[in-house]
């Protein structure tokens, strides 16, 4: 643990210190990469330690966002009275709720295994995005929802809890692999039978998972709405906030705390490359192909690469 | 006719064999015994390509094994009938037959009939769904199915496994009828009073190595083995 | 009692169309342990290609089914070597994993590609759709029997037909059902898992692009509905049980009949909604699937 604090230090330094000699655009697209960093580490909760692929992390993001933004937006007197604890009240109200309904889909998301579970948690972002459309008196539907203006906050002021997100969902990664819980979930990964047989229960270590993972994202998803004042459907349950997580976690290296860091900084670095570039192949295609040769070739992503006696995914 | 030398095999880092060698000869039934865990089913399994090796050498009739494929080395004559049957569950008796014929050198139809008197119970089944059969009739389907191909060499991991003791009996008459009409035989069991009876010759496997081999007579007069698996 | 025999129909078709899709993707997890995630992308390319050459390059129709079946024949040997064969060798679980990986990358590679370079080079809006004349059948009682729907039916029909007697009486057939239903018995009996995962992949691909083809008779589909198409599939193999022909087939049936009849009384975009929540009920009722498989 402290060496990992130790190694961290410079780096969340220098992070610190970026904004203020990069452009505001480089700043508004650090802030997207930490935001993407958590989602990234979140789904690799589930990912990497259990191997479950948990394609419906940004159901949780979303539904943060939400409740959050319409919160603001249907009682702004009331969180305005609050003040300096308006915003925090909000963000656990939010948190709480989407813990919850974590805590509620583990019971049957967790009869499904391997693909279908990845399928299935896939459909729960459709069908979010769904229900928010098919309701606009409650939800705004397609016009989304629009933060009062006195909760507007900017990128300079977004950037830096974004930052201390990023950080503690890699540090929930680093601690929970250190901890009895990750030990109990790499036994479930590797022989459910196994680790029933030792006492551990396999159904409530899934489900701590799940809500231990929700909740970073679920911080992430109100910020993100702060940030943008504005929220569309697409935009926060768009398949972007969804695929975008998974396939950094693969191509950094699945089930390393570190691999959401490299798969973040790698693919929005490429991302960032082809928009300046004008490249004339769309990023997402790039994206794809990353993640086939992953498959086929680096399973353990690029820090198979990078850190060989790493434990990545085999 | 089987030469193995060197055999080692590991599951991720953890040794299940080490440096193992032994030999059938044609005509022979083999015997390997050995407790549970000690490597007999790991054996079987890399002798067909069921599992990667790391080191050693298999020779089958002159040919080396290494490199091939399960299919290619059941067509060159080796057969197994694996721990837990894995029979085919949904299909019939006579398609699990069929389909154990489909790479064998004998015409199906004799092979099905040659089947069926060796195991009559079977020729009254032979409709029924192969999930449906008992432990003991499913062995028996096993055994058949291996046949199926013709093989030069059938290996059997422990077929008395989970059977009562008559039907276990009567296995080992079947077995020992094959070996009559001269098909060698590798037989891995835990079960070993039965076992060495039929055997020519026995290896010990304790721990993924070989602790002791020889003919019949000799092992079941050496002292530990009496003492050790013969409870003597 | 026009409704009634539209829905009907309508229901059937959908839901024979949806059958054959999950069956594809069905048989493939079962003999190979690879699930498809590029699955409704073939679906996709289908669509595209017979669009391409049916509707803007008016390709005369014989010729253009040759070309269709060649380029999909083409693709699913492709598909195999470069995606399957590789990672045929490792543990189940471990095939499972990179399959999912390696075609989802694939998945969203070929829509994205597909998406752009049609709005270049085709047509700025990418949509993919079919029609043909038809002859209306009036049936007594002054009832309008939707045919094109029943060409969409036969069609499904004479390839869910095909498959049954492919599984059931060649050898390839035989041999992929032993693979699913055992696959150690089945190495152990001499099966080639790669010949047979050449055929099944080969077939499947040009069968399920062939479905695209007569989906787009109906309804129109674009670019990005692969990844959608996939999970109806997946959901609709959850339900029926992995491998298991009328199992897919009565889940299959009852989902088309079941969007229909949403679509009908509640609206379209529902069909996702009721999708999951019968797939959720199932779960906690039934978590074999409906007539039963492990999973």
């Amino acid at each position: 643990m402290r060496r990992f604090l130790a190694y961290s230090m410079p780096v969340l330094l220098l992070f610190a210190w970026l904004p203020q000699v990069l452009t505001r655009d480089l700043v508004t697209f650090l802030f997207f990469t930490f935001i993407f960093m958590v989602l990234a580490a979140n789904y690799d909760l589930l990912g990497g330690f259990l191997r479950y692929m948990n394609l419906g992390q940004g159901a949780f993001f979303g539904l943060a966002a939400y409740i959050f933004a319409l919160l603001l937006q249907h009682f702004p007197v009331f969180f305005l009275r609050l003040h300096p604890l308006g915003l925090p009240v909000a963000v656990v109200a939010a948190v709480v709720a989407t813990a919850v309904f974590a805590f509620l889909l583990a019971y049957p998301l967790f009869r499904l295994r391997g693909a279908y579970f990845a399928v299935v948690t896939f459909g729960l972002v459709l069908v979010l995005q769904q229900a928010v459309l098919r309701t606009p008196a409650l939800t705004g539907g397609s016009l989304g929802v629009t933060l009062p203006p006195q909760f507007y906050v900017d990128v300079q002021q977004a950037y830096y809890p974004g930052l201390a997100l990023a950080f503690l969902a890699v540090l929930l990664n680093f601690a929970v692999s250190r901890s009895r819980l990750g030990l109990a979930l790499h036994t479930i990964r590797d022989s459910e039978p196994t680790a029933s047989a030792i006492g551990v229960d396999p159904f409530r270590c899934k489900r701590l998972a799940l809500v231990l993972a929700a909740i970073p994202s679920a911080m992430a998803g109100c910020l993100f709405a702060l940030f943008l004042g504005h929220l569309y459907v697409e935009t926060v349950f768009g398949m972007e906030k969804t695929l975008l997580p998974v396939i950094m976690a693969l191509v950094g290296g699945s089930g390393h705390f570190l691999g959401p860091v490299v798969g973040g900084l790698v693919v929005q670095g490429i991302d960032l490359g082809l928009r300046y570039g004008a490249f004339p192949v769309p990023a997402l295609a790039i994206f794809g192909l990353m993640l086939m040769a992953t498959g086929l070739f680096l399973p353990g992503g690029l820090l198979s690469v990078l850190h060989p006696r790493g434990r990545t995914a085999r | 006719m089987l030469q193995v030398r060197g055999l080692s095999v590991a599951y991720d880092d953890l040794p299940a064999l080490r440096d193992v060698s032994f030999d059938v000869g044609a005509g022979e039934l083999v015997t390997m015994i050995g407790p549970n865990g000690a490597g007999k089913t790991t054996t079987l399994k890399a002798l067909l390509g069921l599992l990667p090796y790391s080191a050693g050498t298999m020779t089958f009739q002159g040919q080396p094994l290494h490199d091939q494929p399960p299919y290619r080395r059941v067509r060159l004559g080796l057969a197994l009938v694996p721990e837990g049957r894995h029979i085919f569950p949904r299909m019939t008796v006579q398609e699990n037959l069929e389909l154990g014929a489909a790479q064998g050198r004998r015409a199906p139809v004799a092979a099905l009939e040659w089947s069926y008197a060796l195991f009559p119970i079977l020729a009254e089944r032979r409709k029924q769904l192969a999930g449906t059969l008992s432990g003991g009739q499913q062995q028996m389907l096993a055994i058949s199915r291996a046949l199926m191909s013709n093989p030069q060499l059938l290996m059997l991991d422990e077929p008395s496994l989970g059977l009562a003791p008559v039907v276990v009996d009567q296995l080992y008459d079947k077995i020992g009828a094959l070996k009559a009409e001269g098909l060698t035989i590798l037989l891995v069991e835990q079960q070993v009073y039965g076992a060495l009876e039929l055997a020519d010759r026995a290896y010990v496997l304790e721990t993924g190595r070989i602790v002791r081999e020889g003919k019949r007579a000799d092992l079941l007069a050496d002292d530990y083995i009496q003492k050790t698996y013969l409870a003597l | 009692m026009q409704i009634f025999l539209d829905i009907l129909v309508g229901g059937l078709t959908l839901g024979g169309i949806y059958a054959l899709i999950a069956f594809t993707l069905s048989l493939a997890l079962a003999t190979t342990h690879v699930l498809n995630v590029a699955h409704g992308s073939v679906i996709v390319l289908g669509a595209a290609l017979a669009t391409l050459l049916l509707g803007f390059w008016h390709v005369n129709p014989a010729v253009a089914v040759l070309i269709f079946l060649v380029a999909f024949l083409v693709l699913g040997f492709l598909f195999e070597g470069g995606l399957v064969r590789p990672i045929l060798h490792k543990p189940p679980e471990a095939i499972l994993m990179a399959s999912i990986v390696t075609t989802f990358g694939l998945a969203l590679a070929l829509e994205t590609l597909l998406g752009f370079y049609w709005a270049r080079l085709v047509h700025p809006e990418p949509s993919f759709s079919l029609t043909f004349r038809v002859p209306a059948i009036i049936l007594p009682g002054d009832l309008i029997l939707p045919t094109r729907r029943l060409v969409i039916l036969a069609f499904a029909v004479v390839a869910i037909a095909f498959f049954h007697l492919f599984l059931k009486h060649t050898r390839l057939g035989k041999e992929a059902r032993a693979l699913s239903q055992d696959y150690e018995g089945a190495l152990v009996v001499g099966v080639n898992p790669r010949a047979v995962s050449m055929a099944i992949f080969t077939l499947g691909i040009a069968v399920t692009a062939l479905c695209g083809a007569f989906f787009v008779l109906t309804v129109p589909l674009n670019p990005y509905d692969g990844i959608r198409l996939t999970l109806v599939a997946m959901i609709i193999v959850v339900l029926g049980g992995v491998g298991s022909l009328p199992g897919v087939l009565a889940a299959g049936l009852l989902l088309g009949v079941a969007e229909v009849c949403t679509g009908f009384f509640l609206g379209p975009a529902w069909a996702p909604v009721v999708f999951l929540g019968l797939l959720f009920l199932m779960l906690l009722l039934r978590p074999a699937g409906l007539l039963g498989e492990r999973q």
